[in-house]
């Protein structure tokens, strides 16, 4: 079938349609109710809608992340889980150091047992555990304050340390203010 | 001037109707209506091929027509404005019907003035279903040229004007559409006499 075939095909075929008859009912009947709210919400709704959660998530991460204390010393990281039947560490050696400009608090914690010390760096944006190298960030270690004691509980190990210098912590590491 | 509609591209008739219109004549926009109405439901029907969906977007139309009557300024003929009002309703009312259904199941619609004879009319149907199905397929950037071709006659220029493309573009659009409409329509080669 070439164009020519085409063309004619189409204009033998694609004749005008008479319109329903009823049509100029319906347009009077449409056009004589008042008219209708148009939901324009939609337009805007769904992307105002994730514009807000956006801001809630950027909102609770700030919040969730900000070195900042409960009690007015410390940093605070919010507790989510039991640290019940956590070990329990006591700090056996205390020091100050800056790293890359960095205060940076390194604590060795002792186990009741004495079997097994854990060396805790914690800086104000994250904790390193030089003993197996892994570096956690600090939300991912619970750190809830209370007066002047805090309990440290690493989530992968479930080490929990206690530290009865907090306050002193936050005196010699401004960064933690 | 009160009405500045460009007089040099209608007819008086149409002038004397559109000014109507815009004074809130209801008879002016009755007469604006029968005038118009079969021309914007032929398209309707051809771009969307479902006939209820048509008399509703012919009715959305004349709606919307009232409404906006004022905003014809008479730049361009009455009959390329309509028919871009129309084209885009239809465009937007397939968009927002994601899922295009195919012709394959629809009913040809209803035509007027055909054969009475049973077997011609039964071919006759056969080829207007297989046409409005091979329309159906083509985009709706290639279907609209294609309809206000072969449906409301206008020419290349008026095509033109009424979806914003250039002479060149149309042309080219309507090439690739009968192209592809051969294709299509292979079988029913000897039948367009």
């Amino acid at each position: 079938m070439n164009e020519q075939d085409v063309k004619d095909l189409l204009t033998r075929e694609l004749k005008p349609v008479r319109a329903p008859e009823d049509l100029w009912g319906r347009i009077e009947a449409s056009r004589s109710r008042p008219a209708a709210v148009r939901p324009k919400w939609r337009l805007w709704a769904i992307p105002a809608l994730a514009l807000a959660a956006c801001a809630c998530f950027a909102i609770y991460h700030v919040h969730a992340n900000r070195p900042t204390s409960a009690t007015g010393q410390g940093f605070v990281v919010p507790a989510t889980a039991s640290i019940e039947n956590a070990p329990v560490y006591e700090i056996s050696q205390a020091r100050t150091t800056v790293i890359g400009g960095e205060p940076v608090r390194h604590l060795v914690f002792t186990p009741e047992d004495r079997s097994e010390a854990i060396s805790l760096f914690i800086s104000a944006s994250k904790v390193t555990l030089p003993s197996d190298g892994r570096v956690e960030p600090m939300r991912t270690v619970q750190f809830p304050c209370s007066k002047q004691m805090c309990t440290i509980v690493c989530r992968k190990c479930s080490a929990k340390v206690v530290d009865m210098l907090s306050a002193q912590l936050a005196v010699e590491t401004p960064n933690y203010q | 001037m009160a009405f500045p509609i460009a007089t040099a591209t209608l007819v008086p008739a149409d002038f004397e109707m559109l000014e109507g219109c815009r004074r809130g004549e209801a008879e002016a926009f009755r007469l604006l209506f029968e005038t118009y109405k079969d021309r914007v439901y032929s398209f309707a029907l051809r771009f969307l091929g479902d006939e209820s969906r048509a008399a509703d977007l012919t009715q959305d139309v004349f709606v919307k027509l009232y409404d906006r009557i004022a905003e014809f300024r008479g730049d361009a003929r009455f009959e390329t404005w309509l028919y871009r009002i129309v084209a885009n309703a239809c465009i937007d009312d397939q968009r927002r019907r994601k899922k295009w259904l195919p012709w394959l199941n629809q009913e040809p619609p209803a035509h007027v003035g055909r054969s009475n004879s049973g077997d011609d009319r039964l071919v006759r149907r056969e080829t207007e279903g297989a046409v409005q199905q091979a329309i159906g397929k083509l985009s709706p950037a290639l279907r609209a040229p294609i309809l206000l071709r072969y449906v409301e006659g206008l020419s290349y220029e008026e095509i033109g004007e009424t979806l914003s493309l250039s002479p060149g573009t149309v042309a080219s659009r309507l090439s690739r559409a009968h192209r592809l409409l051969a294709r299509k329509l292979e079988k029913f080669k000897g039948m367009a006499v």
